[in-house]
């Protein structure tokens, strides 16, 4: 089917009749501003080739222009293998449809009404709708051609008349709808058990088994936990009650043993008693014994003591009063010697006298040797001075030449000599001697010869010559370039000029001269200037040497000031200092021997007060001592008693002591005959027995509440529940198996339909994919390896060069995508163009292109135009400029704009 | 003197084999119990002796150690009933329910290792205290010194040296422990299945089996055992009379062709009393398209018919040499590359059980194209 052209009268915004043709039959490119009725056109030609007119369908009243009351009208002329045809439907409730054949300029109708509209919906595999207007899934492939604005996106379901068509040309059908619902079905089956990620659903045959296995497992483990415990429980009992009887058993041992205990104790105990008692008495008889002898003992020695006290506070007094004469005798030696170095000290003031006298002569001596070597210094370095600025002057005159200078003015004098020699030679000379007094006129002036004179005539080029009346000569020479000889020779001249003014003289020679007594000016400057260098030595400069004369000066007036004399007769520095060391020496030497004499003078008084200090401590202490003795002695002796009493009571406690001795003696035998202390025995088994009484009870309610645990325990069955956990688990985990089993076997169906799926699919569209991908590389760049379709021929993904995972058309920009949806429609309009050729309309596709995407797509559109007829609508007949061919045609109608909106009366 | 020998009642076992009808099975086990209380009333035994595992727990529902003594208290004979290792005596043991005092003397319980004396003859009892030991329980019985009275010894264990593997610390017995033990008949408990030595006629030991069977391929279980000594010295005559409640049946099926399965289907026709019976159907092999679905009419078969059917095929494989016929089952293109590719793992997977996954999604898929193309 190739489209001739589209008439439209009455439709929407169209108008009067407006006919857009005729067309190319490969490419076209459609123009009107916004509003131009492109889109119309668009949807003309779909409700012409696919709808019935006379329908009722609000979608197709809506066709009736804005505000008229005519039918729409549309035609559409389009060639057929089978020939020319004109389409004609008229739309409305008396709508109408015809269809002619078109062969020259005769128009033969050849089917009308409801056969007219079948016979065109046929062309593109369009199918009748079951009630009112087509929607596009009725249109076949026009689902595929016809793109309307913004609607590159392949339809998410094509209609059958385009899908059949299309897998019927595109090679067999990939999946069966048998198949496919097979394939839907073990999908569904498959979602039911696992998410679309493979991972198992919750919620599934299998996953509810599992939670429920894990859950009777869990109960399980509880059950059998509860069961193990009896065992534990009866452990506990079966222990426990051993205890027990071992305890019962125990307790009537040592019952035993307290009773065969029992009497020994008694007697052991009256035993120690009695023995206790005597040891009393003894330790009685022993203290009062010990009191009174000790008391006697004491006595007598505190009488000693006395005595020797007394003795030595006497020696005490006596040395103390020593220690304090000497103490008043270190004292004095000490003032003695404190005094006679203080003496000494007043002396040094006269040694002081005598090193500052020294000191003057020193410096006095200094400064006179300073002005004698500065002043005769100075002068000579004023000479030198003034020979430094004349011969600096003698230089100042000369000017610096080098031997470049020299040069450069001999050069520009040979230059000038050349130039002078080279003019000269292309000048006229002419001697004239006159043989006789004549007048010669040379160039209008008259020169008088006398006879024998000569004149020499020099000329530039020509000379005229009249000699007297005699004879006119006119003397020319060859033909000379004397001007540009003359301009060299000025150019000469002047270079010479500035370089002689520049040098100061034109003479080489001279200019030799002045150069060589310039440079003898300057070595003798320069030895000069070492010579001045030496003399200033480390000073920086002569006013330094002369503040260092005036300082000398000042320093020597300074010291003849205090010592006038010394104008006259000038002191030796060298005698004066060592007049006034042996004077600081004799000092020092006696000032640090009268220190030493103090400090010895006053250590000694140091010592002496310690000694005293010493001396009156020990007899204080004495003085104490004794004090203590006589208080102690009458204390002790302050019982009333005599020495004799006491004696005699000394005597009667000893008596007493004796007695108490032989009572214990005789209990302490008796107690022998026990080898220990059965008391000690005889408690260890009343505790023992104590405490097992004490834990007895509680290890008899152990053992009942053990029991009671056992028995509770039991009453609970726990082996009747852990059997019916069992019971319980080995069930679901039989049903589990089973679930696995089928779950596992739904996602091996469902990978293989997948796989398989894939694969035929893959087979299936290789011949879109072979003519987008190319193309696509042209557009993108080479990176895309491949493009993947899904069952509807929707692009379902890209392979990229270097990138693994696929690439989903979301993920490409929007322009992207779209180029690449329009791709698609042009590989499928041309695979199903196979069998001739057919249209591709096409509004604005390329509103989202970048100017060089659409440069490239052109050629696209270009190539396609072999086997499609390519009508594109758009508003922008620039962007398609480049294309090499095409029929660019305006959509221009006599139809006014509508004047309301759709609806308005 | 005539006794009933009866033992390994395990009431209260779990029956997980039995899934849904664990219950019933169960109950199954006191249906036999009464069988052996009447058996000893119908027989007029002097006694009947239980020797051990009377309970499968110690810690059973006490509701069924009273209906035990119940039963057992309709016995028109004393009975002696032997601790065994999975009721021993100890604490918080069965016997220490208050029923068997109430029972008693009739019924008693062999607490210690005592002689008891019943119907002339002398009971040299052994009773169990642990659920192990490495000891013979035999060795305590007492020596005869000059006793002329029937002896007969009642024990709990394992013959150690009969053929079968037995763990040293399952009460080993000695198959010489009659005559060790100087005994008439030792009547023993542990096995399930019944084992008379030397012979029914001159018996010197026995195992009565379990009266109910505890599971699929038990063998030689569910009697009781009518034993008669006519005196001292004469050998003991032993019956063994069935009083098992149900049957438990496990086939193994190979199956290889279509023939197969229809003798599968006669053979699972030809087990009486299906309603109590429990079978368990192992198949394996290979089967055509149409062998599966006969397959599948089998298992729907024993389904109803039975009081449990168990049937596992999840090792029938799909019949190679039948590809064309499961590739027939499904529309050409994807559908049948999916079965030649699900038969080609069926039969070389290295993985038994990727084998029988792809088995049965082969199942699957060929049930889904018969749904869809009906």
């Amino acid at each position: 089917m190739r489209l001739r052209s589209i008439a439209l009268e009455g439709f929407r915004c169209f108008g009067p009749k407006t006919v857009i043709g005729p067309l190319d039959e490969r490419l076209n490119v459609i123009h009107g501003p916004n509003g131009a009725g492109k889109s119309t056109l668009l949807l003309a030609v779909e409700r012409t080739l696919f709808d019935r007119p006379d329908s009722t369908d609000t979608d197709i009243q809506a066709l009736v222009p804005w505000g008229a009351d005519v039918l729409p009208r549309v035609e559409i002329e389009f060639s057929m293998p089978e020939g020319t045809f004109r389409l004609s439907k008229a739309f409305g409730r008396r709508g109408e449809a015809r269809l002619w054949k078109l062969e020259g300029d005769v128009a033969s109708p050849v089917r009308e009404g409801a056969t007219a509209v079948e016979w065109a919906r046929e062309i593109l595999g369009g199918q009748a709708p079951s009630r009112g207007a087509t929607k596009p899934e009725h249109r076949g492939l026009a689902q595929v051609l016809f793109v309307a604005q913004g609607g590159l996106d392949l339809p998410e379901r094509l209609g059958p008349g385009a899908s059949e068509r299309l897998r019927a040309i595109v090679g067999g059908t990939a999946v069966d709808p048998v198949t496919r619902a097979m394939a839907a079905e073990i999908d569904r089956q498959y979602l039911a058990s696992f998410t679309p990620g493979g991972k198992p659903k919750k919620g599934s045959p299998a996953e509810s088994l599992a939670e429920q296995a894990d859950r009777a497992r869990q109960e399980r483990d509880t059950a059998k936990a509860d069961w193990e415990r009896i065992d534990g429980l009866q452990d506990a009992v079966a222990r426990t009650a051993d205890a027990v009887a071992a305890s019962e058993r125990k307790r009537d041992e040592l019952h035993a043993e307290k009773q065969r205990l029992a009497p020994r104790v008694r007697r052991y105990r009256e035993l120690v008693q009695q023995r206790d008692e005597a040891q009393r008495a003894k330790e009685a008889a022993e203290a009062a014994f010990r009191e009174i002898a000790e008391r006697i003992d004491r006595i007598g020695q505190l009488r000693r003591r006395e005595d020797e006290l007394r003795a030595a506070l006497r020696s005490a007094e006596s040395k103390t009063a020593q220690a304090s004469q000497t103490h008043l005798q270190a004292r004095g030696a000490a003032d003695e010697a404190t005094r006679r170095r203080q003496e000494h000290e007043e002396r040094e003031r006269a040694v002081r006298e005598a090193e500052e006298l020294a000191a003057h002569a020193r410096e006095f001596h200094d400064a006179a040797a300073a002005i004698a070597e500065l002043e005769p210094r100075l002068e000579r370095i004023a000479k030198l001075r003034g020979e430094i600025g004349r011969l600096e002057e003698q230089a100042a005159k000369i000017p610096d030449l080098s031997g470049r200078h020299i040069k450069k003015l001999r050069d520009a004098l040979a230059e000038e000599r050349s130039a002078g020699e080279a003019l000269e030679a292309l000048k006229l000379h002419v001697t004239v001697r006159a043989l006789r007094k004549t007048s010669v006129e040379v160039d209008g002036k008259t020169i008088d010869l006398e006879a024998g004179a000569t004149e020499k005539l020099d000329s530039e080029g020509s000379l005229t010559l009249q000699v007297g009346t005699l004879a006119e000569l006119a003397i020319a020479g060859p033909v000379t370039d004397v001007t540009g000889a003359r301009d060299r020779l000025t150019k000469a001249r002047a270079a010479v000029r500035a370089l002689a003014s520049e040098l100061g003289s034109d003479v080489p020679e001279e200019l030799e001269e002045r150069r060589a007594r310039r440079a003898e000016i300057v070595k003798a400057l320069e030895v000069h200037q070492a010579r001045l260098a030496d003399w200033l030595g480390d000073a920086e400069t002569e006013e330094e040497l002369q503040k260092r004369l005036s300082s000398a000066r000042a320093r020597r007036d300074g010291i003849l000031r205090l010592h006038p004399n010394w104008k006259a007769a000038p002191p030796d520095p060298e005698e004066q200092a060592r007049a006034a060391s042996a004077s600081r020496e004799d000092f020092d030497r006696t000032a640090r021997h009268l220190r030493r004499e103090e400090e010895a003078a006053r250590s000694a008084v140091d010592r002496a007060a310690q000694a005293l200090e010493q001396a009156r401590a020990a007899e204080a202490k004495v003085r104490s001592d004794l004090e203590g003795v006589v208080g102690e002695l009458r204390a002790t002796a302050g019982d009333g008693c005599t020495d004799e009493e006491r004696a005699r009571k000394r005597m009667e406690q000893s008596v007493a002591l004796q007695r108490a001795e032989d009572a214990l003696r005789q209990a302490s035998a008796a107690l022998e005959e026990f080898p220990e202390d059965p008391t000690a025995e005889y408690e260890r088994v009343d505790r023992a027995l104590q405490d097992l009484q004490d834990e007895l009870p509680a290890t008899t309610a152990e053992l009942g509440r053990r029991q009671q645990a056992l028995e509770e325990a039991l009453a609970a069955a726990p082996y009747a529940r852990l059997a019916a956990c069992e019971e319980r688990l080995a069930e679901i985990e039989r049903a589990l198996d089973r679930a696995r089993l089928d779950a596992d076997a739904i996602a091996l169906l469902h990978a293989l339909f997948v796989e398989e799926r894939d694969r035929a699919t893959a087979l299936l569209f290789q011949p879109v994919a072979e003519r987008v991908v190319p193309r696509l590389r042209r557009l993108v760049g080479p990176t895309v390896s491949e493009v993947e379709f899904d069952e509807q021929f929707r692009p379902a993904g890209l392979r990229l060069r270097g990138v693994q995972d696929r690439v989903s058309p979301d993920d490409l920009s929007f322009g992207t995508r779209d180029q690449l949806s329009l791709l698609v429609r042009i590989a499928l309009g041309e695979i199903v163009a196979r069998e001739g050729r057919l249209p591709i309309v096409l509004d604005d596709p390329l509103a989202h292109a970048d100017a060089s995407r659409l440069r490239r797509f052109l050629g696209i559109l270009e190539d396609a135009s072999k086997h499609l007829q390519v009508i594109v609508l758009t508003c922008r007949p620039d962007d398609y400029r480049g294309l090499a061919a095409g029929r660019f045609l305006p959509l221009e109608h006599p139809g006014e704009p509508p004047a309301a909106a759709p609806g308005s009366p | 003197m005539r006794f009933v020998h009866t033992a390994d009642w395990q009431i209260g076992m779990q029956a997980a084999q039995a899934g849904a009808r664990a219950e019933e099975v169960r109950q199954a086990r006191f249906a036999a119990a009464a069988r052996v209380v009447e058996l000893a009333n119908e027989r007029g035994a002097d006694f009947l002796v239980l020797a051990g595992d009377t309970f499968e727990d110690g810690a059973v529902d006490p509701l069924l150690v009273r209906r035990v003594v119940d039963l057992l208290s309709r016995a028109s004979c004393p009975v002696f009933v032997l601790p065994g290792n999975h009721d021993p005596l100890g604490p918080g043991s069965v016997f220490r329910h208050a029923a068997w005092r109430e029972a008693a003397p009739k019924v008693r319980v062999f607490e210690t290792p005592a002689p008891v004396e019943a119907a002339g003859a002398v009971l040299l009892p052994c009773p169990t205290e642990a659920r192990t030991s490495m000891e013979d329980p035999t060795a305590r019985i007492p020596a005869r010194h000059g006793d002329a009275r029937i002896r007969i010894g009642v024990a709990h264990g394992s013959l150690r040296d009969h053929g079968f593997e037995v763990k040293p610390d399952d009460f080993p017995i000695t198959s010489g422990a009659p005559m060790r033990a100087d005994v008439d008949y030792l009547a023993l408990g542990h096995w399930h299945s019944t084992l008379v030595e030397p012979g029914p006629d001159r018996a010197r030991l026995a195992y009565p089996g379990t009266p109910e069977p505890t599971g699929f391929g038990e063998k030689d279980s569910g009697h009781a055992l009518v034993v008669t000594i006519d005196g001292p010295g004469r050998p003991a005559r032993v019956e063994g009379v069935d009083t098992a409640e149900l049957t438990w049946t496990a086939r193994d099926e190979t199956i290889a062709r279509d023939e197969d399965v229809a003798a599968l289907r006669a053979a699972i026709d030809a087990i009486p009393n299906p309603g109590r019976t429990l079978l368990r159907l192992r198949i394996r092999g290979v089967a055509s398209p149409a062998a599966a679905e006969a397959l599948d009419a089998v298992e729907e078969v024993a389904a109803a018919r039975f009081l449990l059917a168990r049937v596992e095929r999840d090792e029938v494989l799909p019949q190679p040499r039948d590809a064309a016929s499961w590739t027939a089952a499904v529309p050409d293109g994807v559908a049948r590359t999916v079965v030649e590719r699900l038969l080609a793992l069926a039969a070389d997977d290295q993985e038994p059980r990727r084998r029988r996954v792809a088995a049965r999604a082969l199942a699957h898929l060929v049930a889904t194209a018969r749904r869809m193309s009906s």
